[in-house]
């Protein structure tokens, strides 16, 4: 036996070795079953290790894709799925007991385990051996990304329902994957990160134990399925110190709270998707650098070394990738992991006094937050008192306000913004994804098939029991999986949960938030506000809100925190509006301008229908309709046709600009000629 | 993308707001609202005058006022009650009073995002507070907009308050009916109830009496009883009862609007309704001659004056309280006592 060295990894025989890298994921999903099951089987021929689903809006939020408010968003960020026979279309070819699969799911992660089970049975494999992870954290959804559909309450019973059925029956299956990443994308700090996704699985564990379903051995096993799904940004240092501080967090919350005796079970697993936020739309090319530097932060220490990773595409603040910028974001991970030494060493921080230290800055905020949100009675009550929204909007608006005033670098942004035009967006597509158009045909027939061809009385039967479990509170997993193999739509399964339970409209955060946003040009704006509100009597006033289904709204609460900064009256109407919706508010409320924001693609059919309700109700002099979101410039001029005044992308992100600009639409022409 | 100036929107006249009124034209409708929230005296007084064509078309709807504190579900309730009024054929309106204090800069006005299903219905329309308005000032818009909503044929007008100063005592001054929501299980010390509320209310409802806390509510709703067995009641002919109710799940709302029914016509019968409301008038009348005379007071020249020199000579004990008070009302024009 060699004589060991610090720096040698070693195997349980002393023989140096190399650690087996983390999996290689993709997350990926478009237009319909058909196209997304070849997109996943040429990612598995190019080297990718394992699945990771986007579904679309409709399939998100529990609606079939003909459904009205379905209909502008089906396949366009993910793939629909409307019931069992889109799923045996989506896994063709692809054996289920030897992949291990990630579900982006959430509202509806119940219906798409249960359509994962059924397929399994029907295809004849063992439902003991699937292997993967339901998203299913409802937290941050009512935070960040806005798929949620029922109330905190029942969407904790729906994620503890979820974990006893999977413990013995499914045993590889991660039922939930607690989600911090979403948090930093909405502006968290990496103390409220720690603090509120650790809060979250408190939250998780602390439903199980209420239960009493478990054994207190089951509970241990149960607290080690538990998974994170964690966000990694640029400050990559200080990313591995958090990773760092979130292992010991959890090993000691798990230990000290709930008695979790096996250091196995305390392990903070986690899987990673580097960060969005930062990704800038100008000069975009810069992007794929930063990717890289963002991977370092979780690859780095092997004691804080994510399982799983995916990453965005260099594009991201454009469009959806497109399979070459998505194969080009795997080849970053492959070189990381095969060319360079990265996983030949052990951990290469353990004892360094700088990380000791800044790790353990973190973990005293996070334990204050912590402590704070148990004050409250725990994350379900911070939830509805909307005191976790309500922070995360503060320190979004607090990064805004920075980098606004150039406290935070963004390079090509507020800095060295002049640059060569980039070849990356000059090919024939523009370095922009398409979605084909006719592709919803196929969905919509697939649909009506499935409704024609099922024994309808069993589909009715099936979603009697669901109904009847959710009301005695029985678990409603067995009953999904028949509702899945009846042939149910994900829209009526979905709909009979959402009579049960109602559905839910959380806080959104955005009264009392401050700006610190100020200068000539803002004192300049409120002065030109003022003028006009003594002229008619009353302020400037703007409906913000969100038509369609996709729930990011940091750009929405942005819009609407610093128009009222500047002297608007701003009614913000939230997330998941229908077009009438918006126009009814706008009317009933008198206002000048409708602000509506769109990330997920459906800009075109969102501004036709807008501006036809806004025409039908002779409104259309009246009330100016602006947009903002994903928007590629091709688009601007379908939108001007459409009667759209303006367009705000990730570009823009002076607020100041964004306001100076919709105060000249509504201006007077006589207050504008002075 | 090139900015270009849009019209102006075109201005209503008097006939134009009147007939957008009475015809519930929504976008007129609103637009009369507007005028009424303008602060410019020459829409304050076009807006009197449009007020005054349109006073004998009011006094027709069922005057509701709801209160509760935050957390305790108003807005869901609000929404299934409003859903059930209108599926039994009525229309609806929902106004809120929620006072701003005098912050200058623009406002979030109370969002709709609560009340989705409702602000959708044909027959039901919602209007939050007017924005960056003290009470005063929101006192006399959403009176004013309750006439409107009468006027445009409203069955049913609900006034919503968070119960923010005094905004419960205005709230109860405008309305037929009063209604205090409760949470279940919780005393009302710990509910931040203010003493008092519950003297202004014609029901108590204990709200969120659906699945586990439906026994806590049938508790809470025995101690609200009990209390209020010890109180005086307002009215002679009329013991405000106690129930139990869910916005989530409907339960207990009919039992609610009959109690709400059974008040009317209680309160028509011995024609204490009728001069209930002639009372609100004329108390409203007096308090804004009372408002409007204190700030003549306070925004007079020889008083401002005066002020900084009384008010030293009281702190110093140069003064008596009397005898300054004498200098002010002086000032002001008064005579001495």
């Amino acid at each position: 036996m060699a004589e060991k060295k610090l720096h040698q990894l070693t195997d349980q025989d002393g023989e140096a070795t190399r650690d087996r890298p983390w999996i290689f994921r993709t997350y990926a999903g478009h237009t319909s079953a058909r196209a997304s099951n070849e997109l996943y089987r040429s990612n598995l021929e190019k080297g990718q290790t394992g699945l990771s689903i986007a579904f679309d809006l409709p399939t998100q939020c529990g609606y079939d894709s003909d459904d009205p408010i379905a209909l502008p968003e089906v396949g366009k960020v993910g793939v629909p799925i409307n019931s069992l026979d889109d799923f045996h279309l989506l896994f063709e070819g692809i054996p289920l007991e030897q992949m291990n699969t990630s579900m982006t799911i959430n509202g509806t992660s119940m219906w798409l385990l249960a359509l994962y089970v059924a397929l399994a049975r029907e295809r004849g494999e063992d439902e003991a051996k699937l292997m993967g992870t339901t998203q299913n954290d409802i937290i941050k959804e009512y935070l960040a990304r806005g798929t949620y559909i029922f109330p905190p309450e029942q969407s904790l019973r729906i994620i503890s329902e979820m974990y006893e059925y999977c413990l013995e029956r499914i045993p590889n299956w991660n039922a939930s994957n607690v989600c911090s990443y979403h948090l930093q994308e909405a502006g968290a700090t990496p103390a409220q990160e720690l603090a509120f996704a650790l809060s979250t699985a408190i939250g998780i564990l602390d439903s199980l134990k209420q239960r009493g379903h478990f054994s207190h051995e089951q509970f241990e096993r149960a607290t080690g399925r538990i998974s994170f799904f964690v966000n990694s940004g640029i400050r990559f240092i200080e990313e591995m110190c958090k990773m760092r501080a979130f292992g010991e967090l959890w090993d000691e919350i798990t230990e000290q709270r709930y008695g979790v005796k096996n250091p196995k079970f305390r392990r903070f697993r986690y899987g990673v998707q580097v960060n969005s936020l930062g990704l800038t739309e100008n000069q975009p090319e810069n992007n794929a650098w930063r990717i890289l530097l963002e991977t370092l932060g979780v690859t780095l220490s092997r004691n804080a070394r994510c399982r799983a990773l995916q990453l965005p595409a260099w594009n991201e603040a454009l469009s959806l990738p497109r399979p070459w910028d998505q194969q080009w974001s795997l080849r970053l991970q492959q070189i990381l992991a095969y060319e360079t030494d990265l996983l030949e060493y052990p951990d290469l921080f353990d004892g360094s006094p700088v990380v000791q230290s800044k790790v353990e800055d973190l973990k005293a905020l996070a334990r204050a937050e912590i402590e704070k949100i148990d004050g409250m009675g725990g994350v379900r009550s911070a939830i509805e008192s909307g005191y976790m929204k309500t922070s995360l909007v503060r320190s979004m608006a607090e990064r805004v306000s920075r980098i606004a005033k150039n406290e935070i670098t963004v390079v090509g942004v507020n800095k060295w913004q002049e640059g060569i035009e980039s070849p990356l967006v000059s090919g024939d597509d523009g370095g922009l994804f398409k979605i084909d158009g006719e592709s919803v045909k196929e969905t919509l027939e697939a649909l009506k098939a499935v409704r024609g061809k099922r024994d309808a009385e069993r589909a009715k039967a099936a979603l009697l029991s669901l109904k009847a479990a959710a009301k005695s509170g029985a678990n409603m997993m067995e009953a999904s999986v028949e509702c899945a193999l009846a042939r149910v739509t994900t829209g009526e399964w979905a709909g009979a949960l959402r009579e049960v339970f109602g559905e839910y409209r959380p806080v959104t955060g955005i009264e009392g938030q401050r700006l610190g946003l100020e200068g000539e040009r803002v004192e300049a704006l409120r002065k030109r506000i003022q003028r006009f509100t003594d002229e008619r009597g009353r302020r400037p006033r703007i409906v913000v809100g969100k038509p369609g289904l996709d729930g990011h709204s940091n750009g929405a609460e942005m819009i609407a925190v610093s128009a009222r900064h500047v002297g608007f009256d701003v009614v913000y109407s939230g997330i998941r509006l229908r077009p009438d919706e918006i126009v009814t508010s706008a009317i009933e409320e008198s206002a000048d301008v409708i602000g509506a924001s769109v990330l997920s693609g459906s800009h075109v059919e969102l501004a036709e229908q807008l501006m036809k309700l806004l025409d039908e109700a002779g409104a259309r002099e009246r009330i100016q309709v602006i947009f903002g979101g994903i928007i590629p410039q091709g688009d601007f001029e379908r939108l001007a046709q459409i009667g759209i005044r303006a367009v705000f992308t990730p570009k823009d992100y002076e607020l100041i600009d964004i306001m100076e600009r919709i105060f000249s639409l509504i201006e007077s022409p006589a207050a504008a000629a002075e | 993308m090139s900015v270009a100036t849009p019209k102006r929107r075109p201005e209503l006249d008097l006939d134009g707001y009147v007939n957008g009124v009475l015809e519930r034209d929504l976008s007129r409708f609103a637009r009369a609202i507007t005028l009424i929230e303008s602060r410019k005296s020459e829409h304050q007084k076009l807006a009197q005058e449009v007020l005054g064509r349109l006073l004998p078309h009011t006094g027709g709807a069922r005057r509701v006022g709801i209160t509760g504190v935050p957390g305790v579900g108003k807005s869901t309730f609000i929404e299934a009650l409003g859903c059930k009024l209108v599926e039994s054929g009525l229309s609806v309106a929902v106004l809120a009073v929620d006072p701003t204090s005098g912050r200058s800069g623009g406002s979030i006005l109370g969002d709709k995002t609560r009340m989705q299903r409702l602000s959708m219905l044909d027959k039901a329309f919602i209007r939050p507070s007017p924005a960056g308005q003290a009470l005063g000032g929101v006192t006399r818009t959403t009176r004013e907009t309750l006439l409107l909503c009468e006027a445009a044929g409203f069955d049913v007008v609900l006034v919503e308050t968070v119960g923010v100063g005094q905004s419960e005592t205005v709230v109860a001054e405008m309305v037929d009916f009063f209604l205090v929501l409760m949470l279940p299980g919780a005393g009302d010390e710990l509910q931040g109830i203010k003493k008092g509320v519950l003297e202004l209310a014609d029901l108590i409802a204990v709200n969120k009496s659906d699945g586990d806390n439906q026994q806590r509510a049938q508790m809470a709703a025995r101690d609200y009883r009990a209390a209020l067995r010890i109180m005086h009641p307002k009215d002679a002919d009329w013991s405000p009862p106690v129930l139990t109710v869910s916005g989530l799940t409907g339960a207990g709302l009919d039992e609610l609007w009959s109690e709400i029914e059974r008040h009317r016509k209680t309160m028509t019968d011995n024609g204490q309704l009728d001069h209930k409301r002639k009372d609100q008038l004329l108390r409203w009348m007096w308090s804004m001659v009372d408002d409007r005379v204190k700030r003549a007071l306070h925004e007079h020249p020889r008083v401002k004056a005066l002020r900084s020199e009384v008010e030293s000579g009281i702190r110093e004990g140069t003064l008596t309280p009397t005898v300054a008070a004498e200098r002010v009302l002086r000032a002001f024009g008064l005579d001495p006592v």
